[in-house]
Parts: C-alpha cells; sequence; structure tokens
C-alpha cells in the first residue's frame, strides 16, 4: 500500500497525494525513499538515478520548446505599449524580427528556452549550479549557497539567480534583470520590476518539467506561467552555437525579407 | 466553437494574433497545411546559424528554372540527424518535400514529420537519433 502510494506519479492535480508524499518524505530516510529504490521492471540505470543530480543535456524540442501555459497575463498600460512596440509587425501580418536576439542580443530568461532546437546542461558543484545554455553557447550561475543579491546591483541580461530543493524539485528564483530582453520570441516584454521562479521537476529517470512562474507588476495585472518539458539525451555532447550577427543578417535578407516582400513596413 | 472563434477574433482585433511558437522565427510565413514535391540539383548548402539552408533550382511547369531556397534545422540538430555539411553539394539531383511559403516567394521549410528528401536513391532524414517526438510540435 505503502508503496504504491510512493510511486504514483507527481501530476498537479493531486495536491492530496503530493502532500501524502511529502509529509513520507520528511519521515522515510533518504535511502529508501522511493527514487533510489529499485523498481521492479526498471531499468539497472534508472532504479540507480539520483533525482538531485541533473547533469546531462536535456532537450526541450524544437524552437527550444518554451511554452505559455495557461493564460498571458493581462498587461498594464506601460506594459501594452512596449508589447505593441515590439510586435508593430504583426499589424501587416510580417514575421516578427525586431526580436533583439536576431541581432544576437543576450536572450534573457525565459526566452533562452525558446531559441532554436538546442540543449541545456547541468553542472553541479555544492555551492553553484550552472545551467550551459548550447542555443548561443552561455550559460547562468545559480547560487546555492545561500548569498543574497547585492543591494544596487546593476541589472542583467540574465538577472541573478539563487536556489534551493524543494523535496527533490529544484527551485530557481531570479531577480535583477535588465529590461532589454523580450519573455519569448512572440514580443512580450517586461520590467526590472521582473521576478521569475523557475522549478526543474524530474518525473523520472529521462523527463524533467520545468514551470516557469512570471511576476512583472509593472508590466503585468499578475503572475503568468511558461514551460518546458525536457527529455534527457545521453549520446549527445554539448556542441558549439554561436549567434553570429552577419549569418543573421543573411538569414534574414534570404527568408525573412523574402517571405514578406508584398507586406507593408510597419511604422513604429 | 463559437467561444473559440469569437476569442480569436477578439485576438486578432488586438493585434495578439494567436499563432504557435515554432522555430526561433516561427513558421507563420509558411503554408503548414500543404506540401510541396519538386526535383531539382543542388545549387549549395549553407551550413550556419540560425538554419542551414538548402539552395537548389527546380523546373517549373513552363520548364523555367526557379531558384529554391529551404530553411532545414541549425547546423547540431543537422549533426544530431545524421548530416554533415557536405552531405549534399552543388549538382546532386534531389526529390523534396516542403511547406512553401504564404506569400509566393520560391522559399520553403521543411521539418522532421512530414519533410522528406532523397538524394540518388538515399533518404536524408531530419530526426535527431534520442529524439522521443514523431513531428517538431
Amino acid at each position: 500500500m505503502l508503496r504504491s502510494k510512493l510511486h504514483r506519479p507527481h501530476t498537479r492535480g493531486h495536491v492530496v497525494g503530493a502532500l501524502a508524499v511529502f509529509a513520507i518524505a520528511l519521515v522515510v530516510p533518504l535511502s529508501v525513499r522511493p527514487q533510489a529504490a529499485p523498481q521492479q521492471g526498471a531499468s539497472k540505470t534508472e532504479a540507480a538515478f539520483n533525482p538531485r543530480d541533473l547533469s546531462g543535456l536535456w532537450f526541450g524540442g524544437v524552437g527550444g520548446g518554451l511554452r505559455v501555459q495557461g493564460k498571458v497575463a493581462p498587461l498594464t498600460p506601460e506594459g501594452q505599449a512596449r508589447f505593441n512596440a515590439n510586435t508593430a509587425e504583426l499589424k501587416s501580418d510580417r514575421t516578427i524580427s525586431a526580436d533583439p536576439t536576431f541581432r544576437c542580443e543576450p536572450p534573457g530568461l525565459p526566452h533562452i528556452y525558446g531559441i532554436g532546437g538546442y540543449s541545456i546542461e547541468f553542472l553541479q558543484t555544492p555551492a553553484r549550479i550552472v545551467i550551459f545554455y548550447e542555443s548561443i553557447h552561455t550559460f547562468r550561475d545559480i547560487w546555492m549557497d545561500g548569498r543574497k543579491r547585492p543591494e544596487d546591483a546593476d541589472p542583467l541580461w540574465m538577472g541573478f539567480s539563487v536556489g534551493r530543493w524543494e523535496g527533490n524539485d529544484l527551485v530557481v528564483d531570479t531577480t535583477g534583470f535588465n529590461d532589454k530582453t523580450w519573455l519569448n520570441g512572440a514580443g512580450y516584454p517586461h520590467s526590472e520590476a521582473l521576478h521569475i521562479i523557475e522549478r526543474f521537476h524530474r518525473a523520472d529517470l529521462n523527463h524533467m518539467q520545468l514551470d516557469i512562474t512570471l511576476d512583472d507588476p509593472k508590466f503585468y495585472t499578475m503572475p503568468w506561467k511558461m514551460g518546458v518539458n525536457f527529455t534527457l539525451q545521453p549520446t549527445w555532447e554539448f556542441g558549439e552555437s554561436f549567434c553570429i550577427p552577419t549569418n543573421q543578417e543573411s538569414f534574414k535578407s534570404q527568408i525573412i525579407e523574402q517571405n514578406d516582400k508584398d507586406k507593408p513596413v510597419p511604422k513604429n | 466553437m463559437k467561444t473559440i472563434l469569437a476569442c480569436c477574433a477578439l485576438a486578432m482585433l488586438l493585434g495578439v494574433a494567436p499563432r504557435p511558437m515554432l522555430a526561433h522565427h516561427g513558421s507563420a510565413a509558411y503554408d503548414m497545411s500543404k506540401s510541396i514535391t519538386l526535383d531539382g540539383a543542388v545549387t549549395s548548402l549553407d551550413w550556419n546559424n540560425p538554419h542551414c539552408l538548402l539552395h537548389f533550382d527546380s523546373k517549373d511547369d513552363k520548364g523555367e528554372v526557379q531558384h529554391w531556397t529551404i530553411e532545414l534545422y541549425n547546423p547540431l540538430w543537422m549533426t544530431r540527424a545524421g548530416w554533415t555539411r557536405n552531405s549534399l553539394k552543388a549538382g546532386d539531383p534531389i526529390n523534396i518535400t516542403f511547406h512553401g511559403t504564404k506569400s509566393g516567394a520560391t522559399n520553403g521549410y521543411i521539418r522532421d514529420g512530414d519533410g522528406k528528401l532523397t538524394s540518388n536513391g538515399k533518404e536524408l532524414g531530419f530526426h535527431q537519433a534520442g529524439d522521443e517526438r514523431t513531428i517538431e510540435r
């Protein structure tokens, strides 16, 4: 009975079940928790995996896999004005090319999960988790040593991230962004007040769900969510992929401008 | 259904067209509801970010040569799908199935799942080893 409860997959709808598992997790020693326990029919590798070890390459899918979960929160007037400017090209049914990432500017968060079909990789040390992003050959630090963002710190493209484990979920809290990036390729803007919480939930050996909560009270009237479903790619190696401005320009002139050649150019 | 239509109409009025976020720049310019199949000869394969581009010539119904440019995936994706930058060279004959543009520009978009490319009887695929997905979504 206990085993069957322990092995029930975690889903959002099963709050009671999740609480029960959490309560059990508090009293059951780590060595006999379900993720460490051998499972009938599971491969040796799966039985042995440590859910707090996220090392390896993870693939989110084409376009990076970033999706809005539910609905985009209503924008404030200030946010709406910025969104309208970002997406002016849509009024003439053109492809959005105003995205700063087209000019190879850093995508910021969570936009970096929505660039191309590339992987991410985790490297973990006790004080710091590093996430490498293949799409633009960059990385970010997640501090696990309890430090706080320094007061008056400069705003950052990727923000300042601190992490903690909640059960076996890695929860990352990020603030301190500049307002130069978009939240995604659809043109949703953010202010420097942006606060992002990422929850990495490893459902099993090969699958990891990332839930992203976006809270920007200056540009949106309420928090909203995005997410990515990752699959582990044990056979892949992290590749070299840079954003090259001349390649971006060439792509834009050969593809985007040709595809939209008969459509009016919007005036900002 | 009515609600969905009303939502879409409202969204379009507000300039917030609901569109899938697929590739880096989206696939909105392409007609994803139908495919084009052509025979042609490769002129070049550009092996660059953000997308590799395949250039080829193909004769249209009137016998006139049209030049086509097809968006493939990024170089790492292509590598994981078994390609190298030398998989196709100028002059190689191809048979290719892809999505054309809504505007009529002779560009195209090929994707893992419903795209197909063969050269000299050999299929060149777009599915990455280890990718659980059968089609992009």
